[in-house]
């Protein structure tokens, strides 16, 4: 915006100078216009005066000869003035020389009477004539008018040259005032300049600091984050622990009651013992076993949960293909038995903890066969694709499907979806989100019920090769 | 010469130390069994044992690893360091099968690891084969060792 009002101010500078210099160049043709025009008035003037003083030394002398400037000068008196009142550069000036005609041609008759006077002998009369002054009066007049008309133009041209010097001050001080505008934006762009590059430089080092601080953040979070994960970790090993123990006991002291009932309906035998006795009995211990076995695996499975948050991880070269193939001829028996097809597509492989990929990948097969529709005709299959630094496996299947309400639940802990008649704990998936959480990957799933499900597992194509050990 | 073993319990939940020796007892082991519930009553007992000649009194120790004043690896660790007591057998028993726990033990010089399980059956089988492996056992020959 300086820039442009700098311009704009050089511009218009240039354009009034140029302006200016146009005017002073008219001023000057005017000026030698009116020059001439003055030369001229002095030249009729001195024409008037060589016929006058020709005529006079005629009178005086009375030889003819006298009479030759006269003769010369007096015709071209009129054409004269005529031409001087249609050269006028002014009005005033033209009306003045206009002026001047009438008493030129008095002037001019004055003469050729006085001289025909004397060319006929009458000398006296002639003098007489010229004594009487009329002739003076009339050359005074014409110089007067003469004179006016000079400074008429004089003082024109004065006034021109005012003018002009005027403008000329006014360009001196429009120059200075815009030489002083054009410094003063030169010197405020610079400023502007230097401050902006001082503020840009504020900038990066405020930046600079912000990451300095962010990284500080960053470790301190992570630190705080780690120390919780061990704590989370140390917390379902001991709750796992402590769990199991009184468990112990319960299933302990339950056998010991199932070791005592046949003692004990034996020693009550042939007394009033109702017969539903020994059924209940057997009811409530079953229930008590079943319940038992159940807090069992949920607590082994928060235990190996934990214990695989605890694992080292270890990075290597990993054939996705012949892991896929290899957990499926693991399997073979029970993909027989249901009649489920399964198909392995080309899959990448990957640089990655093994044990956790093979982990995942089992998990996700197993469910897509344990969730096929009972009717048969299942089929489970594994795609799998490089997207730039990632690699994109889906296990699908045309089972029964997961309620898109259910999406995120299913990937907790001891959460299921669906009828609940397929045995199982809800730790599957759990346990797959841990593992692809730790191997910096992702796992989502899509699906509709009734129209089977895709997880799609999004990994890095290579772990960063260190232990990523998250205690 | 082989004088009858004395069993040392150390096992801090009184329900597990009374199914143990349940199973024990029903498994024909009839040994004397001292129950200690935690690690300092266990030490005081290991401290006069120690001060009687090697083989005086054969002893074989049960060791839970989850005690109220201690881990159960500080009295294995004990045990192993000093003097003749290095030569008693110990069977660890705990709840949870935590195989860096497992490998620690082995590493202190335990001799068994026995993982409580929560079935009743495989409790009770674990316990009796305890109890079998009891008097089978021949505690090393302290003269010999």
């Amino acid at each position: 915006m300086l820039v442009a009002a700098a311009a704009a101010i050089l511009i218009f500078l240039t354009a009034f100078s140029f302006w200016l210099t146009e005017r002073v160049l008219g001023d000057a043709q005017r000026e030698d216009q009116l020059n001439k025009f003055s030369t001229e008035l002095t030249e009729f003037m001195e024409t008037l005066r060589t016929a006058e003083s020709s005529q006079r030394g005629y009178l005086i002398a009375g030889s003819p000869e006298f009479l030759d400037p006269y003769n010369q000068a007096s015709p071209q008196l009129v054409p004269l003035a005529q031409e001087l009142a249609t050269k006028a550069p002014s009005k005033s000036a033209a009306q003045a020389a206009a002026a001047i005609i009438e008493p030129l041609s008095e002037k001019l008759e004055e003469m050729r009477q006085t001289i025909n006077l004397m060319k006929v002998g009458q000398k006296e009369s002639a003098v007489e004539r010229l004594k009487d002054g009329f002739g003076r009066k009339l050359t005074a007049e014409i110089e007067s008018r003469v004179r006016e008309i000079q400074d008429d133009g004089r003082s024109a041209i004065q006034a021109e040259e005012a003018k002009t010097r005027l403008l000329e001050k006014i360009k001196a001080g429009i120059d200075a005032i815009g030489a002083a505008l054009i410094l003063t934006f030169s010197f405020l762009s610079l400023a502007l300049l230097l401050r902006s590059n001082a503020a840009t430089e504020e900038a990066q080092q405020a930046l600079a600091k912000a990451n300095f601080e962010l990284e500080a953040t960053v470790a301190q979070r992570t630190a705080a984050l780690t120390r919780a994960n061990q704590e989370i970790q140390r917390f379902a090993y001991i709750v796992s622990h402590d769990l199991r123990s009184p468990l112990v006991n319960i299933m302990g002291f339950t056998a010991e009651l199932e070791n005592l009932r046949d003692e004990l309906f034996k020693g009550a035998e042939g007394q009033s013992i109702p017969a539903h006795f020994r059924s209940d009995f057997d009811e409530s211990i079953g229930f008590i076993r079943s319940s038992i076995g159940r807090m069992d695996r949920l607590i082994t499975a928060i235990l190996s949960i934990s214990r695989e948050g605890s694992r080292p991880l270890s990075t290597e070269h990993v054939d996705t293909q012949a892991l896929v193939q290899g957990l499926f001829d693991g399997i073979e028996h029970q993909i027989r038995a249901k009649g489920v097809t399964v198909e392995a597509g080309l899959l990448p492989s990957i640089v990655t903890d093994r044990m956790a990929l093979e982990q995942i990948f089992a998990n996700l097969i197993e469910n897509a066969i344990k969730f096929l529709k009972p009717e048969g005709g299942g089929k489970v299959t594994v795609t799998g694709k490089v997207s730039g630094n990632e690699v994109i496996y889906t296990v699908s299947d045309n089972g029964r499907g997961i309620d898109p309400k259910d999406h995120q639940r299913i990937f907790e802990l001891f959460r299921r979806a669906g009828p609940q008649d397929v045995p199982g704990e809800g730790m599957g998936l759990a346990f797959v989100s841990a593992l692809v959480r730790r191997l910096g990957g992702t796992i989502a799933v899509e699906s509709e019920l009734g129209r089977g499900s895709i997880f799609k597992l999004t990994l890095t194509r290579s772990m960063a090769h260190r232990d990523r050990r998250e205690p | 010469m082989n004088r009858p073993v004395t069993i040392v319990m150390i096992e801090d939940d009184p329900g597990h130390a009374k199914l143990i020796e349940r199973n024990i007892r029903r498994a024909g082991v009839t040994n004397e069994l001292i129950h200690f519930a935690d690690y300092a009553s266990s030490k005081s007992y290991f401290e006069t044992l120690k001060k009687l000649p090697a083989g005086a009194t054969p002893t074989l120790v049960l060791l839970d690893l989850n005690l109220p004043d201690a881990s159960g690896t500080e009295i294995l660790e004990y045990l192993k360091n000093h003097g003749h007591l290095k030569l008693i057998p110990v069977i660890v028993l705990t709840t949870a099968d935590d195989e860096a726990e497992v490998k620690r033990c082995y590493d202190l010089g335990c001799n068994v690891y026995i993982t409580k399980p929560v079935d009743p059956d495989q409790f009770a089988m674990a316990i009796r084969q305890l109890g079998l492996f009891f008097s089978v056992i021949k505690v090393p020959d302290p003269v010999n060792a």
